[in-house]
């Protein structure tokens, strides 16, 4: 194990021997919210969305709160419910380590719901915000020839984003040469043809090793790319360094990152212009520390996730308390949710998602 | 008419914000082109004007409602020379609730309480809930960011919004937070009256057993150091450390604050020698302005060291905590910007294995405040509570402020504040009694040679 990673665990740890009560506390001290169920629901892939699992809070009460994460498996459930049930809902961070790692931050949006219901505001007022009265949005464009890609680029410009992730060619073996950089370029400068004023971030999913990360990125600095977004895997950060001390494009990391630490180490070595913060691996109160660290780097946070509308929402009431926030990569979002390049902010409590309940039984995990 | 009747009574003569004359400048801000150092070109050309207020107009649809009125500040003298006057920041609302927070600066009163009214004509008019934007624009828009006086300032006005917050929302700031971890409270210490005789420090241990208390500090036995220390002073204080381990016993936690007194190459002796005591913490090595310097005491010695109390803001935290320079940090939330820089610091030191022991040196309200944060936090170790085992003056005039024994432990832990927001009711006929004294300097400390040492 890392250092980080020992120091993570120890923490993590310390955290749990505190939160667990000598004895168990009595319902009057959890308060009138206290929880009293916990139930989870499978949401099964669409093509919009990937799979994943709706959290649902309730408690004494009577008020519920919901949340997401990506997957949950019936022991994970199990011991959420054992961990919480009868706690305080309020008490968010307390529980945060008592709970399975896949859960917290569906477990952390759920509370938060909840909590905000029961003061009727809405949750980036729980937390200080609003700090911007609306979020700016990014969209992924669909396709896969350059005709496809610029096609979809006016259709969602029409529909009001105004700033894009651009994937780049699929490379078909390790180490490009001009061909592939030049097709790169070519697409991007259809893109910027086709709609002048729309911001273009580039998108590769860390399928470029980092000297071709690097030679792309170099290629197109003078077209002024947003970010890159995961030009590589986080896993040497040397390699990382090689695209960051040839290029000034800025770069994006945070699939797959958990672990504060690592954005840490991102961070102090100057090689991350801006955090992709996973909404599901988070919640809202992990993302606003790593926000707090990368403040200081003066670094934006720039969330996203793959699941559905409660993880959408707890996105933008983020986005709504972080001072730090850039741009919001939503999932599928409500028809006509954007406008001008923007997502507008919900003033309704909590989350402020409507759940039809009885669509998600049928997925009930037991 | 005594200092604090003036500031009150200049605050309240004050003219409301023209949120009106913004609204249009919040949705098309003008642009200045320059840095604003010729005061007549907004004369010339009413284009170039800038925008020199806040923006409440933006947040429209999603306002709470709340508006803040009002902000007073008074400066609180326990005894007519404390070096430390009270600062506290009282701030009205349109709907009668009222948020009180503390901003004391040790030996720079007037500055402070000067700098808070500094900030009372951008706050009126806003919506308090929005704390985390107002504390943006008072950092970011301060240009020169903060010192420990712009800091103190912000901080004061910091608690008493979150103070606001809580009571329009009914719950306890430590709910907003996500605690409490302990609903018996937070673990404290308290500090070492004197130990100079081996029966004072026997009738303190008994004290300090009986009254639950697992944590107490101690200060250094000498007036000053030299930058370079021979025998005599380095034996002095390893021999002062090593009676006070033996008089305590192994289960008392014992942390030593050298106050940054010593240089580096001095107090990374004393940390060597004083290995053996397994002390809680050495606080303050060295001065601690240089963390470079703070690193070479830290990588030479088991020991663990603290310090952090006179960082502002998370940004004068950032190179202790990524280089994981320190154990454990004191951040004193009268300085470092309140409620919302100290949680985002306590989340910062955390990634890097950091505990957090806050400093509280000054009046109670910003003790209470530092409460809702240690209850909330995944990181604490011990939270200070500057007053000894026996409690004397100063807590019987808490006492009487609020109605409760503020900051006294009960069983080796601080119980938490009852209510919503920061949990207690002051009212400015109490402060009254305790008129403002006016600055008064900390402690001036000199060598043998007349020259100047740390205090």
């Amino acid at each position: 194990m890392t250092a980080v990673a020992v120091n993570r665990r120890r923490s993590l740890l310390l955290a749990q021997a505190r939160a667990q009560p000598q004895s168990r506390p009595s319902p009057a001290a959890a308060g009138p919210h206290a929880v009293r169920e916990v139930r989870a629901f499978q949401v099964a892939a669409s093509q919009t969305n990937s799979a994943y699992v709706v959290l649902q809070i309730r408690t004494a009460s009577g008020l519920t709160g919901y949340g997401e994460c990506r997957t949950l498996t019936s022991p994970e459930l199990k011991a959420t419910a054992d961990a919480v049930t009868g706690r305080a809902a309020s008490s968010y961070e307390v529980l945060d380590p008592l709970v399975p790692p896949a859960v917290r931050g569906a477990l952390n949006m759920a509370l938060l719901d909840t909590l905000g219901k029961a003061t009727n505001a809405p949750v980036y007022r729980l937390l200080g915000g609003p700090t911007r009265n609306k979020a700016r949005a990014i969209t992924r464009l669909q396709g896969d020839s350059d005709a496809q890609l610029v096609d979809n680029l006016k259709k969602q410009f029409a529909a009001g984003y105004r700033a894009f992730l651009l994937p780049i060619p699929v490379p078909s073996a390790r180490n490009q040469g001009s061909d592939y950089i030049r097709a790169a370029v070519s697409r991007f400068e259809g893109m910027r043809a086709a709609e002048p004023t729309a911001d273009l971030a580039l998108q590769c999913c860390a399928e470029l090793s980092a000297g071709d990360a690097a030679a792309l990125a170099t290629a197109l600095e003078k077209l002024h790319p947003l970010w890159f977004d995961e030009p590589c895997a986080v896993s040497n950060i040397a390699s990382l360094h090689k695209i960051s001390d040839e290029t000034v494009v800025p770069l994006g990391f945070g699939r797959g990152i958990a672990d504060g630490g690592v954005y840490q180490q991102l961070l102090r070595e100057g090689v991350i212009d801006l955090l992709r913060l996973d909404v599901h691996t988070h919640g809202i109160t992990g993302m606003r520390k790593l926000a707090a660290l990368a403040e200081t780097y003066y670094v934006d946070v720039a969330p996203w996730h793959e699941g559905g509308p409660i993880a959408n929402a707890a996105a933008l009431h983020a986005a709504g308390c972080i001072p730090n926030f850039y741009i919001a990569q939503l999932t599928n979002p409500a028809p006509n949710s954007v406008r001008d390049g923007y997502f507008t902010l919900s003033a309704a409590p909590g989350l402020g998602v409507d759940v039809d309940e009885r669509q998600l039984e049928k997925g009930q995990i037991a | 008419m005594n200092r604090r009747k003036f500031l009150g009574g200049a605050a309240m003569a004050a003219a409301a914000l023209p949120g009106s004359r913004l609204a249009g400048a919040a949705a098309n801000p003008p642009v200045a082109v320059d840095c604003g150092c010729d005061p007549f070109a907004q004369a010339r050309d009413a284009s170039y004007a800038v925008n020199t207020g806040s923006n409440p107009e933006a947040f429209r649809g999603l306002s709470s409602g709340l508006k803040i009125t009002n902000l007073k500040v008074f400066g609180v003298s326990i005894t007519p020379n404390s070096d430390r006057p009270y600062v506290f920041v009282k701030i009205e609302t349109n709907q009668g609730i009222i948020g009180w927070g503390e901003a004391t600066l040790e030996g720079k009163a007037q500055s402070v309480m000067s700098c808070v009214l500094d900030m009372r004509d951008f706050l009126i008019g806003n919506d308090p809930m929005q704390v985390e934007h107002l504390w943006q624009s008072m950092y970011v828009h301060t240009f020169y960011r903060a010192g420990p006086v712009i800091g103190s300032a912000m901080s004061g006005i910091d608690q008493a919004l979150w103070d606001i917050r809580g009571k329009a929302l009914n719950v306890p700031v430590y709910q907003l937070l996500g605690g409490p971890y302990d609903e018996r409270g937070v673990r404290g210490y308290y500090h070492v009256e004197s130990v100079s005789t081996d029966e004072a420090l026997a009738e303190l241990k008994q004290n300090a057993v009986s009254e639950g208390v697992s944590c107490l500090k101690v200060g250094m036995p000498d007036h000053d150091y030299e930058w370079l220390e021979g025998n005599a002073k380095i034996t002095h204080v390893v021999k002062y450390l090593e009676r006070i381990r033996a008089g305590l016993g192994d289960s008392i936690d014992i942390a030593i604050d050298f106050h940054a007194k010593m240089s580096p190459s001095v107090a990374v002796i004393m940390c060597k020698e004083v290995e053996p005591l397994h002390l809680l913490w050495v606080e303050e090595p060295c001065p601690p302005e240089n963390v470079q310097a703070m690193a070479r005491v830290s990588r030479r010695s088991t020991t663990p060291i603290a310090t952090g109390e006179r960082l502002v803001g998370t940004y004068g935290c950032r190179e202790l905590i990524e280089m994981g320079v320190v154990d454990i940090l004191q951040t004193d939330i009268n300085h470092v910007g309140g409620i919302s820089a100290l949680w985002k610091v306590a989340a910062m030191a955390n990634i890097s294995d950091i505990s957090m022991a806050p400093h509280a040196c000054e009046g109670p309200i910003g003790g209470l405040a530092t409460l809702h944060v240690d209850t909330s936090i995944p990181n604490l170790l011990v939270q200070e509570i500057c007053s000894f085992v026996i409690p004397g003056q100063k807590e019987k005039i808490w006492e009487e402020w609020f109605g409760f024994p503020a900051m006294r432990m009960v069983n080796g832990r601080v119980p938490l504040p009852v209510g919503p927001g920061l949990g207690f009711n002051l009212s400015e006929d109490a402060l009254a009694k305790y008129p403002f004294g006016g600055t008064k300097p900390m402690e001036f400390v000199y060598h043998a040679d007349g020259s100047v040492a740390a205090l």
